[in-house]
């Protein structure tokens, strides 16, 4: 039997949105973690001491993307099941935008807009930049407890209940 | 050294600009007290706005400049020029005000490698005044000399005006580059990019 979140993503409609989401979020890991520049010029790089980062950047996308259009796949057609764990996966992403971010883009116009509010969060950015790596390793850690419970919450939508077979329910075609 | 890098410059995306300063006023003047590795007289300068907690910063300095010091500044093309830009916290400032000190005994680069090379977590004490007159002692400085400066406060108008420069320069953090041709054309960088990029930068404002 192979694993329910495989059989969704074979749909294709769910498979382009995993891998676009995928896509575009991994392009914002990667500039946000200076793995690639747009201005002035188009450059990819990555130094040798920044591939776990990169590795990290990379499996948080593929999770990411997978996470979400497993998410909408369940919103669309087991709405019944709770919501909690997508939300988890949702604060996994979140935590990881923000650790590893570099200052670089954000402090300076973070303390014009916000003022002193500005300065707290300037604090707390500097904050995630210097432990991103464990920051980045929690974020896969609830998106792949995540992407357990919603395997786990989807077969158990698709079994068959011996003693009332007929409210057996499974997600269509 | 750089794994699995790729590079591709698209035509006309550069971001240049002209600024009628040279080595005159405006934010990206140079004076007496600002550190300049390399010829003076050398074409193109390039301008590095940054925080010696930055970890970014510090990923520049091991990735991209020595690169940028073998090639481009021990051949005379370009200079480079340290220009503070502090918000990461007090030690920010104090390591500035200990590298201008070191600097007044000629050895501004020397305390600078020193500092990035040491560099910790930020905020958590490493450029603490204590250790870093414990980096000027392991430099051999005069401390008599050092002490008196550092203790001095006579850089913090400079650290002041270097931050305002960055800003208006439009930058946004560190490390940001702004690299100044002979005609006065820059070209900005944002964040810890690779030297290929300098090198274009560099090519790109040399030529006029």
């Amino acid at each position: 039997m192979s694993p329910q979140v495989l059989d969704a993503l074979r749909r294709p409609v769910y498979a382009s949105a995993a891998l676009g989401i995928s896509a575009v979020f991994g392009t914002l890991f990667l500039y946000l973690n200076q793995f690639l520049f747009f201005a002035p010029y188009f450059v990819f790089f990555v130094p040798s001491e920044g591939l776990e980062l990169f590795t990290l950047d990379v499996v948080l996308s593929a999770l990411s993307g997978v996470v979400i259009a497993l998410s909408i796949f369940q919103i669309r057609y087991i709405p019944r099941l709770s919501m909690g764990r997508a939300r988890a996966g949702f604060g996994g992403i979140a935590i990881a935008f923000i650790a590893g971010a570099c200052p670089c883009y954000y402090l300076v116009p973070l303390l014009a807009v916000a003022g002193g509010a500005g300065g707290a969060l300037v604090t707390v950015g500097i904050i995630f930049e210097a432990y991103q790596i464990p920051l980045k390793l929690l974020s896969v850690g609830l998106l792949g407890t995540v992407m357990y419970t919603l395997e786990r919450s989807l077969r158990a939508a698709c079994t068959v209940k011996p003693s009332a077979p007929e409210e057996a329910s499974s997600p269509p075609r | 050294m750089a794994l699995g890098a790729g590079y591709l410059a698209f035509s006309g995306t550069l971001s240049q600009s002209n600024t009628t300063n040279g080595s005159g006023l405006g934010p990206l003047s140079i004076n007496s007290a600002t550190p300049v590795l390399g010829s003076a007289n050398a074409p193109v300068a390039i301008f590095e706005f940054g925080d010696f907690q930055c970890t970014y910063c510090h990923q520049w300095f091991l990735n991209t400049e020595p690169q940028i010091i073998q090639d481009l500044v021990n051949t005379g093309k370009t200079k480079l020029v340290w220009k503070d830009f502090d918000y990461y916290g007090p030690d920010s400032t104090s390591a500035s005000e200990a590298a201008y000190a070191a600097g007044e005994q000629g050895k501004f680069w020397q305390f600078y490698d020193y500092l990035y090379s040491h560099q910790g977590t930020p905020n958590s004490g490493w450029a603490s005044r204590a250790n870093l007159v414990t980096f000027a002692q392991n430099l051999g400085l005069n401390m008599t000399q050092f002490n008196l400066s550092f203790s001095s406060g006579k850089y913090d108008s400079l650290i002041k005006s270097n931050f305002a420069d960055g800003q208006k320069l439009g930058a946004s953090g560190t490390p940001t580059f702004v690299v100044l041709g002979p005609n006065g054309k820059t070209v900005q960088l944002v964040g810890a990019q690779p030297y290929s990029a300098f090198e274009t930068a560099v090519n790109s404002v040399a030529g006029g």
